[in-house]
């Protein structure tokens, strides 16, 4: 697994031909792979282990679904996805177990090299090859709330409407009532509550409110029995946002880093909740280790689409000294992590803020 | 075997002959796509190389080569090559982004064909369809006036009734650049046991030279890019599936009613 490699499988050798080409303008470093059969592809996984797969649906002995399924049993660490001409949500959905995404056909080159990023992203965050592992199984990961798909959608669409935000989060009353809560919560820092979520919208913007929308279904799923363990990390993060938002206010960052801290803490043990949930079902006495729930956190975010400066915050939220030309809003949530676990107290944290 | 039964099959095969043909299109729209954008870098390049050599020709040439490559770069046309291979291949990037569109609309039409005939409350569809394209309505439509009957629910593919009332409702904001306000109503018209949606705006009215061709797919007064003129062919077929009839008017005063007609009792 040295070099950053590509498995491209289409059953036209002009659609291989028209990437490969693509591709060596921009990404000469990739080593590229390129099958017309699934047979092919799946007899070469036994001696080349890529980072990415990429295959389409429509293949002639096999579903692409169905060679992606057997990707995820012999090489789960790779980063897998369905190729379709049909952008139905309902088949991403379907696939989503299969692949980590869906790319439309014909697709845009800009989209391909995203995912290349991606994957080299992915690939340099410091987690054991057993983990990549357990991840990548089917199912070895939460599917991401499809309310939450539908409003990445509609982000990802030429003008993204407030009002169909609204009202993709309206369908679900309880949902509705997360994300108000939420918005209202003290560390946001509106001097009225509101219970419109335009307003809120308004408020935090489109970003932010997505953002929510995941943090507020991703902690409410799954049995009863798990949902406990949800809600024991969704108030630990609560705290930490309260927490962060007065380190912010200390630093007298920027709004938008503040934002940005906000979320990284919402979502700073988001590792620890999947590792929970999801990849160690029964791991109740043994604790997760927190350095890897963090960088685990980190893989998710970056998988799932967040701003970098969050998942880099979530990587080193419990670092003793963070990296060198770390982003601020890195430093505000370690900042805030060690106050909650290391006590300090306030009298410290003022101290240590320069020209404070 | 009565004339509706051989209409609707003769649909279904419309239907299939398009899903297989819009599917066959897609892989040759893709690599030429793709081979489009790699030929954009190819020409830059290769244009960038010839530009620096004649540069450097020409400054540290002697004086007969200097002719030499006048005379070669009017043999070839240099400049005018120069100047038109960009626009050129613009030019044809743009016409596939047309014939994508095109597809992507047949895409929709047919995988609408998918789902299920079930139940369907239309007053809830035409609420939702409206929220779909708010984004469309917004700048142009100063009020949506709604005014609905009380009306059962009939026997129907939910998807693509919500596609017909999409297309009408966007083509009623596009005819109305200026603004204007779009009315919706629903009725049951008891005697003949079926609903009436009607949808009218205050644009410009069908112009004449479109009315006789309303229905006939690729009929469009829309520039290239905004419209593809299938809208109304797709709709017209999908209500005719449902056995209903769709059919446009003029107004008085200006602008276009459309009327939507669906049986109560409507089935496959
Ligand atoms: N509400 C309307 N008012 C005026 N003209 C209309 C209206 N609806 C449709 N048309 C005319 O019918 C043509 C075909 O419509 P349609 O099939 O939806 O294709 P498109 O909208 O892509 O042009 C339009 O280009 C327009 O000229
Ligand atoms: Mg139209």
């Amino acid at each position: 697994m040295e070099n950053p490699s590509i498995f491209f499988i289409d059953d036209e050798p002009r659609v291989l031909n028209a990437v490969r080409r693509m591709l060596r303008l921009s990404h000469r470093d990739w080593e590229m792979h390129f099958f017309n059969s699934p047979d092919q592809a799946l007899e070469a996984l036994k001696s080349i282990s890529p980072w990415v797969v990429v295959a389409d649906k429509h293949l002639a002995h096999m579903d692409g679904v169905e060679l992606l399924q057997k990707v995820a049993e012999v090489l789960p660490e790779a980063l897998r996805i369905l190729l379709t001409g049909d952008a139905r949500l309902n088949s991403a959905v379907q696939a989503t177990a299969a692949a980590h995404f869906i790319m439309r056909k014909p697709f845009e080159q800009e989209t391909i090299e995203n995912v290349l990023t991606k994957a080299r992203v992915l690939h340099q965050l410091p987690i054991s090859l057993h983990r990549r592992q357990q991840m990548g199984q089917l199912n070895g990961l939460p599917v991401l709330p499809k309310v939450y798909q539908r409003i990445t959608q509609e982000l990802e669409s030429k003008e993204p409407d407030v009002a169909n935000v609204a009202a993709l989060i309206r369908e679900d009353q309880s949902l509705l009532s997360k994300i108000l809560q939420l918005v209202n919560s003290p560390f946001f820092g509106f001097s009225s509550r509101t219970q419109e979520i335009e307003v809120a919208v308004m408020r935090l913007g489109l970003e932010t409110i997505h953002n929510l929308v995941l943090i507020a279904e991703l902690y409410h799923q799954g049995p009863s029995r798990l949902l406990k363990v949800g809600d024991r990390l969704m108030r630990e993060a609560l705290l930490l946002a309260e927490q962060v938002c007065v380190v912010c206010d200390l630093h007298r960052v920027s709004k938008p880093v503040k934002n940005l801290a906000i979320i990284s803490a919402l979502l700073h043990n988001v590792g620890q909740l999947v590792l929970e949930l999801h990849v160690e079902k029964n791991l109740a006495e043994a604790p997760t280790d927190l350095h890897e729930a963090s960088v685990v956190g980190a893989y998710l975010l970056e998988l799932w689409g967040f701003d970098p400066e969050v998942v880099e915050a979530v990587q080193h939220q419990c670092d003793d000294e963070l990296p060198g030309e770390c982003e601020p809003v890195s430093e505000m949530l370690n900042l805030a992590l060690k106050m909650r676990h290391g006590g300090f107290d306030n009298e410290q944290i003022v101290q240590m803020v320069p020209n404070g | 075997m009565d004339h509706r039964m051989l209409q609707s099959e003769k649909l279904a095969t419309l239907g299939k002959l398009t899903s297989g043909v819009a599917h066959e299109l897609n892989n040759p729209v893709c690599y030429v796509k793709t081979n489009l954008q790699t030929l954009q870098h190819y020409t830059g390049n290769l244009d960038q190389l010839l530009s620096e050599v004649l540069e450097l020709v020409g400054t540290t040439g002697n004086a007969e080569m200097v002719s030499a490559i006048k005379q070669l770069k009017q043999k070839f046309d240099y400049e005018y090559l120069h100047d038109e291979l960009p626009i050129l291949l613009s030019e044809t990037s743009d016409g596939l982004n047309r014939v994508e569109e095109i597809l992507s609309t047949l895409r929709d039409f047919v995988r609408n064909d998918a789902d299920d005939a079930r139940w369907v409350e239309l007053n809830p569809l035409i609420d939702a369809a409206l929220k779909l394209v708010h984004h469309e309505l917004k700048y142009v439509v100063t009020a949506v006036r709604k005014c609905y009957g009380d009306i059962p629910p009939i026997w129907g593919h939910p998807s693509q009734l919500s596609q017909v009332i999409i297309n009408v409702l966007v083509n009623a904001a596009q005819a109305m650049p200026k603004g204007g306000d779009i009315e919706v109503s629903t009725r049951l018209l008891e005697a003949e046991n079926m609903i009436e949606i009607c949808v009218c705006d205050q644009g410009e009215g069908i112009a004449d030279e479109i009315m006789p061709l309303l229905f006939e797919p690729f009929v469009t007064s829309k520039p290239s890019g905004e419209g593809t003129g299938l809208g109304l062919s797709v709709s017209h077929q999908i209500i005719k599936h449902h056995q209903g009839s769709i059919s446009a008017t003029n107004r008085e005063g200006g602008g276009a009613c459309f009327s939507i007609l669906l049986p109560v009792t409507a089935g496959d």
